[in-house]
This record gives C-alpha cells, sequence and structure tokens, in this order.
C-alpha cells in the first residue's frame, strides 16, 4: 500500500494514497465566520465547494505555514449516512511517498478521545510516522456544520450558475 | 552642774532649796547661840569669880583683923585669946570655902598653877597662902609683934593679888549690865577697899592708941582717913542708887536687890557716921581722950555693918547674874525652839507644797502622756473629771474673778484649752494634711507633665541645634563645593573656548562623512535590486519544481488508483519527482543564499539610510551644541563671580547656623536647667508629700473627737 507522509511540527504522519483524490498547492480561502480555528475555510475544486481543516491547527495547534509544499489533500469523506463527501486536509511537507504492508503497522496502545482520528504507528529509518484515519474526521460537531456550509454553499453556487 | 540638777525632781529640789536657805539660817541660829552661851559663859565666870571672891575678900576682911587681935594678945591683953581663935576659926572656915571653890573654878579663872607660872605669880596660888596660914595659925603664939606682922603681911599680900587676879580673868570689871556693874563694884571694888583700908587704919589707930600721944601726923591721917570714909559713902550710895534705878532695864527688876539693899546700905550709913564723930573729934581735938575699946567698938560695927552690906551685894549680884543667865538661856531656849518650830513647819509646808505640786503634776504628766499617746478622747475625759474635783471647791465668782487661781488651777486650765485646741488643730492638720497631699500630688503630676515637655523642648532643640549644624556643615562643605565649583567653571570656561575649534573641526569632519555615507547608500540600492531579479528567477525555478513534484505526487496517486497497471508509471513518477526534488533543493539552497544577501543588505541598507540620518542630525546638533556651549561658556564666565558672592553668602549662613547652634545650645542648656529644677522641684513635692504622710501618720496616732 501507498501512503503520503506529510509533516506537522517536527513530527510526521501519513494517510492512505486510496483516499485520496488530488493534491493542490495551496490557494486563497474563504473565510467561515464563527467557525473553530481548524477550519480554515472553503474553496472551489473543480466546481465542487470544500471545506478545509487545517491539520496542523489541529494536531499541533498552530496554523501551517505558507510554504510551497504546504498543500491542501482532498480525500473521500464517508459520513455516517454513507455519503461521500470532499474534504480538504491543509499539511506541511506534502511531497513525499511511501511504500508499505497494513500489517506493518503497530497499535500505539493509548487512545485519546478528543484524538480518536490519530491511528496506528509504523516507523523507518527517520523515525515514527502515525496514521491519520480519515474516517474519524472531522469532530462529531464539526460534521452538521459542515453539511449545513455545504448547502448553503450549493445554494450560492446555483446563485453564481444561475 | 545645771544638768544634774534638771534632773532632779521636784521635791528633791525644792528640798535643796530649802536646805540651802536653812543653812544661813542655822549659821544665823548658831551664831545667835553662840552668842547667848558667850553671854551666859561670861556671867557664870562672873558667879564663878564672884564666888571665889567671896572667901577671898573675907579672907582680906579676917586676916588683919586676926593680925590685930594677935598683936593685942603679944601686946599682953591675953584676954583676946577667944577672940584670936574665934577669928583663926573663921579664917580656917574661908579658907576651907577658898580652896573648895578654887578646885572648882582654879582652871577657868586662870588660877591654877600652870597659869600663874606662866605670868610668874607662882607664890600666889591658895594651896600655898593656906599652908603659910596652917603654919601661923599653929605657931602664932610664939612669934614676936614684928614677926607676926610680917607672917600675917605674907599672908594678906597673895590673897589681895589673888582678888586682883580673880577680878582680872573673871570679866567682872567688864561687866556689861549697869545695875550689876554698880553693884559689882559696890561688893568687889568699893566695900573690900574700904574695909581693907579701914582694917589697916584700925592697926594704926590702935597703934596711936596705944601709944598714948598724937603727933599732927597722926591727925591730918585721922581726918583724911574721915574724908576717904565719907568719901567712899557717898560712892557707894550712888552705886547702889544707879544700881536701883537701873535695875528694872536689864531682865526686870529684881525683888531680893529692891528689898535688900536698902536696909544694908542703912545699916553701913548708921555704923559709919558714930565712927566719922568720933574719927572727927578724935583728929579736931588733941585733948580728948579715948581708949582702945572705945575706938574698936564703933570701928567693929562698922566693919560688920560693911561686911554685911558686901555680903549682901555680893548675894545680889550673883542673883542678878544668875537671873542674867537665866534670862539668856531662856532667851536661848526660845530662840532655839522657834528656830526649830519654824524649820520643822517649813519643811512640813515643803512636803506638803511639793507633794501637791507633784500630784498635779503628776496627773497632768499622766494626761501629757495620754495626749502623747494619742488617746486625745482619754485626754479630754480625764482632764473633764480631774477639772470638777480641783474647780470644786473654787466659786463661780472667784473663778471668774481669778484672784483666787493657783497656778496648778491654772495649769489644769491651760491644759484643758489646749487639748482641745490640739484637737481642733489635729482635724484641721488632718484636712490640710489630705488637701495638701492632693496639691502635692497635681503638683508632682503637673511637674512630671512640665519635666516631660521640658525634656521633649531638650530634645527638639537638640534635634534643632544638631539640624543647625548639619546645616553649618553642610553650607560650609557647600562653599568649599562652591569654591571648587567656581575653580571648575572658570576651567571648564576655559575648556569650552578649547573644545570650541575642536566643534568646528568635527563638523567639518561630520560633513564630508555625510556625503560618504549618501554614496555608498546609492552603491547598495543598486545590488539590492540586481539581488531581486536573481531572487525572481530562482524563484521561478522553485516553483516549476514544485509543480513537478505535485504532479508526480497525483501521478503517483493515479498510479496507485489503477492498481497494477499503474506500476510503470508510478514509477516513471517517483523519478520525476525524484528530480523535480533534486532541483527544488538546489534553488531553494540558492533562494535561500539570496534572501540573506538581500536581507542582510536591506539592513545594511536602513542602517546606512539610519546612519546617514543620525550623521545628518549629528552635525546639525553639533552645530546646535557649538552655539549652546558659546553660550555656556559665556554663562560660566559671568558665573565666576556670582559664585564668589554666592559663596560669601554661604559663609555667612554657615556662621549664622553656628550662632542659631551655639543659641541652641544655650537654650537646651536653660531646658536642662529647667528639667534640673523640675526634678528637683518633684523631688521637693515628693518630700512635702513624705513630710505630709509623716504628718497624717503622726496626726493618726491620735484618737480625735471627729
Amino acid at each position: 500500500m501507498l501512503f503520503l507522509v506529510f509533516e506537522i511540527g517536527n513530527e510526521r504522519y501519513c494517510l492512505e494514497v486510496s483516499r485520496i483524490i488530488e493534491i493542490t498547492p495551496m490557494v486563497i480561502f474563504k473565510k467561515i465566520p464563527h467557525a473553530p480555528a481548524y477550519v480554515s475555510g472553503l474553496f472551489n475544486y473543480r466546481g465542487t465547494i470544500v471545506p478545509v481543516i487545517d491539520l496542523s491547527i489541529m494536531i499541533a495547534g498552530k496554523p501551517s505555514r505558507p510554504l510551497f509544499s504546504t498543500r491542501i489533500i482532498l480525500v473521500d469523506y464517508v459520513s455516517e449516512d454513507k455519503a461521500h463527501h470532499i474534504l480538504g486536509l491543509l499539511a506541511e511537507k506534502a511531497t513525499e511517498t511511501i511504500s508499505c504492508r497494513e500489517e506493518d503497522f503497530q497499535p500505539p496502545g493509548i487512545e485519546v478521545d478528543e484524538a480518536q482520528y490519530l491511528g496506528d504507528v509504523i516507523f523507518d529509518e527517520r523515525g515514527m510516522i502515525q496514521r491519520v484515519r480519515v474516517e474519524k474526521l472531522p469532530p462529531e460537531n464539526i460534521r452538521d456544520y459542515q453539511r449545513d456550509y455545504q448547502l448553503i454553499a450549493l445554494k450560492e453556487n446555483n446563485d453564481t450558475v444561475l | 552642774m545645771k544638768k544634774y540638777f534638771s534632773r532632779l525632781k521636784i521635791l528633791h529640789k525644792i528640798i535643796i532649796s530649802s536646805l540651802i536657805f536653812a543653812l544661813p539660817i542655822c549659821i544665823l541660829l548658831y551664831y545667835m547661840i553662840a552668842g547667848f552661851n558667850f553671854n551666859i559663859d561670861f556671867a557664870r565666870k562672873e558667879i564663878h569669880g564672884s564666888r571665889l571672891l567671896a572667901p577671898l575678900v573675907r579672907l582680906a576682911e579676917l586676916i588683919p583683923e586676926h593680925q590685930l587681935l594677935v598683936r593685942l594678945y603679944l601686946e599682953g591683953d591675953t584676954s583676946v585669946q577667944e577672940k584670936v581663935d574665934n577669928s583663926a576659926k573663921k579664917i580656917n572656915e574661908s579658907f576651907a570655902v577658898l580652896v573648895k571653890e578654887g578646885k572648882n573654878y582654879e582652871k577657868t579663872l586662870r588660877i591654877d598653877e600652870g597659869s600663874l607660872k606662866k605670868i610668874g605669880l607662882e607664890g600666889i596660888h591658895y594651896s600655898r597662902v593656906f599652908k603659910i596660914w596652917q603654919e601661923l595659925s599653929k605657931n602664932w603664939k610664939n612669934n614676936s609683934t614684928v614677926q607676926s606682922d610680917t607672917e600675917h603681911e605674907m599672908i594678906l599680900q597673895p590673897v589681895q593679888a589673888l582678888i586682883k587676879r580673880v577680878g582680872d580673868t573673871s570679866n567682872m570689871i567688864l561687866d556689861p549690865d549697869l545695875d550689876s556693874h554698880y553693884m559689882m563694884d559696890v561688893a568687889i571694888v568699893r566695900m573690900p577697899k574700904t574695909l581693907g583700908k579701914l582694917s589697916e587704919f584700925l592697926l594704926f589707930g590702935e597703934s596711936v592708941i596705944f601709944k598714948g600721944f598724937r603727933s599732927r601726923e597722926d591727925m591730918v591721917k585721922f581726918s583724911v582717913f574721915a574724908a576717904m570714909l565719907e568719901e567712899d559713902l557717898e560712892r557707894v550710895r550712888q552705886n547702889i542708887a544707879t544700881a536701883l534705878r537701873e535695875d528694872r532695864n536689864y531682865y526686870g527688876t529684881s525683888k531680893p536687890l529692891q528689898t535688900n539693899m536698902p536696909p544694908a546700905l542703912s545699916r553701913y550709913e548708921s555704923s559709919v557716921i558714930p565712927f566719922l564723930v568720933l574719927l572727927k573729934r578724935f583728929a579736931n581735938d588733941p585733948d580728948s581722950k579715948i581708949s582702945v575699946a572705945e575706938f574698936l567698938e564703933p570701928a567693929r560695927t562698922l566693919l560688920e555693918a560693911g561686911s554685911n552690906l558686901r555680903e549682901v551685894s555680893f548675894q545680889e549680884l550673883q542673883i542678878l547674874l544668875s537671873k542674867r543667865i537665866d534670862n539668856f538661856s531662856m532667851k536661848k531656849l526660845v530662840a532655839l525652839s522657834l528656830c526649830i518650830i519654824a524649820l520643822i513647819l517649813a519643811a512640813i509646808l515643803v512636803l506638803v507644797i511639793s507633794r501637791g505640786i507633784t500630784r498635779s503634776l503628776g496627773k497632768v504628766v499622766d494626761i501629757a502622756g495620754e495626749i502623747a499617746a494619742g488617746n486625745l478622747q482619754q485626754a479630754i475625759v480625764n482632764l473633764e473629771t480631774i477639772g470638777s474635783n480641783e474647780l470644786k471647791s473654787i466659786s463661780e465668782g472667784e473663778y471668774r474673778s481669778g484672784w483666787n487661781k493657783n497656778e496648778i488651777v491654772q495649769l489644769f486650765q491651760a491644759i484643758t484649752t489646749m487639748t482641745s485646741g490640739l484637737d481642733a488643730l489635729l482635724i484641721q492638720i488632718r484636712k490640710s494634711g489630705i488637701q495638701v497631699t492632693s496639691s502635692s500630688t497635681q503638683i508632682a503630676a503637673a511637674a512630671r507633665q512640665l519635666e516631660a515637655t521640658v525634656a521633649e523642648q531638650a530634645s527638639s532643640i537638640n534635634e534643632v541645634s544638631a539640624t543647625s549644624k548639619e546645616i553649618s556643615a553642610t553650607a560650609q562643605e557647600f562653599a568649599k563645593t562652591m569654591n571648587r565649583v567656581a575653580g571648575m567653571a572658570s576651567r571648564a570656561a576655559e575648556l569650552a573656548s578649547a573644545s570650541m575649534t575642536s566643534l568646528s573641526d568635527i563638523n567639518a569632519t561630520m560633513k564630508i562623512l555625510l556625503e560618504n555615507t549618501t554614496e555608498s547608500f546609492g552603491k547598495l540600492k543598486t545590488v539590492d535590486e540586481k539581488m531581486g531579479n536573481i531572487s525572481q528567477v530562482i524563484t521561478t525555478i522553485t516553483k516549476v519544481a514544485n509543480q513537478i513534484n505535485l504532479l508526480s505526487l497525483n501521478a503517483a496517486i493515479e498510479a496507485e488508483k489503477a492498481g497494477d497497471y499503474g506500476t510503470g508509471f508510478s514509477v516513471v513518477a517517483r523519478e520525476i519527482r525524484r528530480l523535480a526534488d533534486q532541483t527544488a533543493v538546489a534553488a531553494i539552497d540558492i533562494e535561500a543564499l539570496i534572501i540573506e544577501t538581500q536581507e542582510a543588505m536591506k539592513e545594511g541598507m536602513s542602517a546606512v539610510e539610519i546612519y546617514t540620518d543620525q550623521t545628518m542630525s549629528s552635525t546639525e546638533k553639533i552645530a546646535e551644541i557649538s552655539v549652546d556651549l558659546l553660550r555656556a561658556i559665556e554663562h560660566t564666565q559671568e558665573l565666576v563671580p556670582q559664585f564668589e558672592s554666592a559663596n560669601e553668602g554661604m559663609q555667612i549662613q554657615s556662621q549664622s547656623a553656628a550662632q542659631i547652634s551655639e543659641a541652641m545650645g544655650q537654650l537646651n542648656e536653660s531646658a536642662g536647667q529647667t528639667r534640673d529644677s523640675l526634678v528637683e522641684f518633684k523631688g521637693v513635692t515628693e518630700q512635702l508629700n513624705e513630710a505630709v504622710k509623716d504628718l497624717q501618720n503622726e496626726v493618726a496616732r491620735f484618737s480625735m473627737s471627729s
């Protein structure tokens, strides 16, 4: 299996490539008022309004730096009603891939309720890499909000179409 | 002496003073008694003398008589044998009396052998005379007439000498009383003399008659003797008259004297007259004849009458003398007893008075003791009881008039007054004491406050003094500093004028520097622009590499999604990505270098810009500074004289501060003195308080009426 590796702070994390739709360079987002800090905003992905979550804020508490290697990872997010959504994740140094097997992952032995999206761990010559579980993203209270916003975004989109 | 006297009790004192008074009285008494005794002794001596004289005078009469009789016998008249024996017998009796009386009185009358020997008259002692007489009386018949006469003379002479001696030693001549004196004169002087002469004359007359004729001489002798006899009679009469007249003036009239003397005298007178007639006839008529018997008869009568008168006079004299002795003894006794009674009375009086005084004083002392012990109440009660007893006898009127008050009553009154006064006084004292205590306590508190205030004042003054000293010192320091500043200011003026030239040099240099800086800033700007160009190129390269990386990633994702079909493609994608990564890394390295250079350049530029600005402002400031400095120099130069005047002012201020400090010191001393005075005052107040406390304690000892 192939995993995309990125960095948050000095820690390395990875994502299943099978979940990734596309990687795009960073753009300017439409800000969402009153949204949590980790929600960076919305952007138009090939005609679809996609909400973007800054993983750096979510995990390390500080926003991603505006580097060339800071990119939006568009993932396929399946909600509880089995509907497919596109979700943008902002992360630094998303320039490399790693190829490994599912069995190589080891459980971390501890699970934090606030960070259920962080999963098993593998390690290579440069250190440990923790797997980010997309299906657990974002937290529960954000999802409806996201959906509502999606509707609003759609409406706006329609307006613009009309 | 005074000390011992004052220690004695009043009784003893009174006894001592009484003794002192009694001493001269006793001495006077002694002298008085001695005077009486002297008079008594005097009279007694006279009596003794008269007693001794009586036999002697008698002998002086009898011996011529005996001689006459013996002569008659020897001339042949043997009939007188009997008369001779009779006469001898009388002489013997008289001698017996003489010897008897002589033994008794020879010492007092100094006729003992020792006394007589002293004056060379031991031959006249009565014992010798008696011996001669005894021989004569034995042998008288055998003697011749001449022999007999001589022997009789040998007896008569010592007898007469003894009479004289006894008369001298018995003070009879010095008799002080007129009656006894004249009686003595009659009894001892006049009559014996007359009788002696008469005896002698009888012998002479008998011899004249015996020889039978009368010569002219004999007749003259007879008439002379008659005249003498008459004169003697007159004298005797006068003496006796005087004695009788004066008798009543001396120890009262002596009855026997008045009754016995006149008959004896008249008898003598009557016996004198016939003998006188006989004598006159015998003297005037040469023819008249008279026998011896006729001659002797009236003479013997006369002799007897004379003897009788003499005897009577002797007796009366002795009576007078013994009366005198009795009188003096009586007087002595009376005086003595009166004195003793007076002394005893005085002693009793002294005892009674002193006892009364002592008893009253004892009461007073008891009361005073009560008062002293503080039982004033008891003392007042005692006084009242005693006062009622003492004053009971005195009526109200007398009491008021005051004449009957004796000292004891006055003393009790005085003590009563004193006690009540003391009571009132003590109450007053107690009140006053309390008042004084409170007042003195207040005074002490006030003094303490005052003291504290003074102490505070003193400390404040000290502070002020210290402060003024500091001011003075500071002023002096300041003056010194001013001096230095003035010096420094003048130096600074010099330095400033020197630095003026340096500043203008600096100004010029700064201008050059400014030009150079501006030039280098321009060059740096050019470099920066070039660097920006390079950076843009590198950015472009980096963007391309990034795009390639992104592209290769998405290619890899797609190849993964394609599964086994995409394996070759994924390898291509990885290679592309590696190339892109290497490019990107090189570009990033260059970019980092350029960015650093650019940043350094920018910093340098801004620094140069800032530096230029600063240089410019510095140049301007230096110009301003040089102007200011010029002014400062001028001011500094102006300051120097001002500094001097300020310095003088400072010195004056320093002196003033020193004066203030001195004045403060004096003030402090005054405050110290005031505080000392206050301390003393406080001490005095405390002493006063103590004294008042003592007084109150003393007063508290007394139990008072309220």
